[in-house]
């Protein structure tokens, strides 16, 4: 079966800075849910970005979806982060757009007219608790609230690959639980899911293998 | 706080951030300008138009008083050749008095009638029929004593090459007014892009190809452009009739509304359908500034 992400000896390292990536090997199945662990700054962070395609490997060979990330035009990485769903730590929402337009704003993006999507986005809110804030804009919620219009916004395309950066950064205990289990319903329905989080406590609990993250590359799997 | 209660979709890009006030302001008071010129394009045209038909549809036949010879006798004989050209319709020979009256004013009544003064002959001409003024050249030359043919050919190539000059004039300041707005969309639009960085960021992390983001300031340029355009165009046409009120009427031609003072009735619906086209272009020219501009940024990006 195709990998969903393979990568091979891949070093990343910033101008002429130090190496933010060493030598890094690994390798995601479709359906799998891997939680990337290590302390800050070991470079979770950097290898969701080189897999969300914001970041090219300067050494080594990084396909996604089987594309090589080093030889991808504008358009070619437009359409294929529409097959990928990303959270990020500081949610990125737009401020000035409704919760519902926040979420709806991938499947606007990939051309499709409002009455196509809205039953679609109406539904995900309801999903994710926030049917009744649809109007709201992003500076009246609470920060898990956020978060979860981070997530419906990075899912409500059916992605095949979801990437969170410490997506229970900002919330409590009680909805870091609900959150992840959010993750494992939607890799439950087929989207693969990696998760980059340095609380032990929320891998521990969760069902999904461990990639491990030290000194800037991976050292467990 | 609200958003988006209507159901339609919100704007990409907020609009309260990026200096649209500052482009609309200053587009409109480049179209402002450009209908200026524009009017002073078609003005020039029209003017020397209507001079070279002037002295295009008349010409002279001099006769200088010579020792000897009576020049009573030879302007008749003038006229008289004159009157059988074919496309000559009238023929006025002005007398030893009116001819002294075209230089008063500049020598005074008694030196001008002491002065042996050379007789002038107006020839009115079919605007159709072009006579043989070779011919008439050469009969005058021959038959009457003093006379010289003047077709007025040395002041129709003058006012042709001003009517061309100031054609060109106008058409130049037109081209440096469209080429100042193409550079003020271009900086407006780098400047949009640059305020919004982190929504467009969003947007291409969402999936959004560049000529999405450029097409969603689309509405954004359009708006500016018609307001703009449309301004200029409005106060373009206030100066135009109101110059025209302060402009001296003369003939028939000038005395309608008071842009038709500028151009004549005839003109009035050509020179609005010009001037409408400034708003237009200016429009059209936003769109396609701003979006050339900010494709070109994004692929830079």
């Amino acid at each position: 079966m195709a990998l969903v992400v393979q990568l091979e000896n891949v070093t990343l390292r910033y101008g002429e800075g130090a190496e933010i990536l060493k030598h890094v090997y690994f390798g995601l199945a479709p359906g799998d849910l891997r939680f990337l662990s290590g302390k800050s700054g070991a470079g979770k962070s950097t290898l969701l970005r080189l897999l969300f395609l914001m970041l090219k490997p300067t050494s080594g060979a990084a396909h996604v979806f089987g594309q090589d990330v080093k030889n991808l035009s504008q358009k070619d990485v437009a359409l294929l982060r529409r097959k990928l769903g990303v959270v990020f730590q500081d949610f990125r929402l737009l401020p000035h757009m409704s919760v519902f337009d926040n979420v709806a704003l991938p499947l606007r993006a990939a051309g499709l007219r409002r009455e196509a999507y809205a039953g679609d986005v109406n539904d995900l809110l309801d999903w994710v608790g926030l049917k009744g804030r649809a109007k709201e804009v992003p500076q009246m919620l609470s920060g898990g609230e956020m978060q979860r219009v981070a997530i419906a916004r990075a899912v409500v395309a059916k992605p095949k690959l979801i990437l969170a950066d410490e997506p229970t950064g900002n919330v409590d205990a009680v909805m870091a639980r609900r959150l992840m289990h959010l993750f494992q319903e939607l890799n439950k329905l087929g989207a693969t899911v990696l998760i980059a989080t340095h609380d032990e406590h929320l891998v521990a609990g969760a069902k999904g293998r461990i990639l491990r993250l030290q000194d800037h590359a991976v050292v467990a799997q | 706080m609200r958003a988006d209660s209507s159901g339609r979709n919100v704007a990409i890009f907020p609009t309260d951030a990026a200096p649209w006030r500052a482009l609309g302001v200053t587009m409109a008071v480049m179209c402002y300008l450009a209908c200026l010129a524009l009017a002073g394009l078609l003005l020039a045209q029209h003017a020397t138009s209507a001079w070279i038909s002037d002295v295009s549809t008349e010409v002279t036949i001099l006769v200088r008083p010579l020792e000897g010879v009576d020049v009573d006798v030879e302007v008749a004989k003038a006229v008289s050749l004159a009157k059988a050209v074919e496309g000559v319709t009238a023929v006025t020979a002005l007398d030893k008095s009116e001819a002294a009256k075209l230089l008063e004013p500049w020598l005074g009544k008694d030196v001008a009638t002491g002065l042996p003064l050379p007789r002038l002959i107006a020839l009115q001409l079919d605007s159709k029929i072009k006579p043989d003024f070779s011919g008439l050249e050469q009969s005058l030359s021959a038959q009457v004593k003093g006379a010289s043919l003047d077709t007025h050919q040395k002041w129709q190539k003058e006012f042709a090459n001003l009517g061309r000059a100031l054609i060109i004039l106008a058409a130049a300041v037109l081209a440096l007014i469209a080429l100042a707005t193409t550079a003020l969309v271009s900086y407006a639009a780098r400047s949009v892009m640059e305020t919004h960085a982190s929504v467009i960021e969003v947007l291409k992390l969402v999936g959004a190809e560049p000529s999405f983001i450029a097409k969603a300031n689309d509405k954004q340029f359009l708006t500016v452009g018609i307001l703009a355009g449309g301004c200029g165009f409005i106060f373009g046409l206030l100066s135009l009739i109101a110059l025209g009120y302060f402009v001296p009427q003369t003939g028939a031609q000038t005395t309608t509304m008071g842009g038709a003072l500028l151009f004549g009735p005839d003109h009035v619906a050509m020179t609005l359908a010009l001037m409408l086209l400034i708003p237009i272009t200016a429009t059209l020219l936003a769109l396609w500034t701003a979006r050339i501009t900010l494709l070109r940024a994004l692929a830079h990006s």
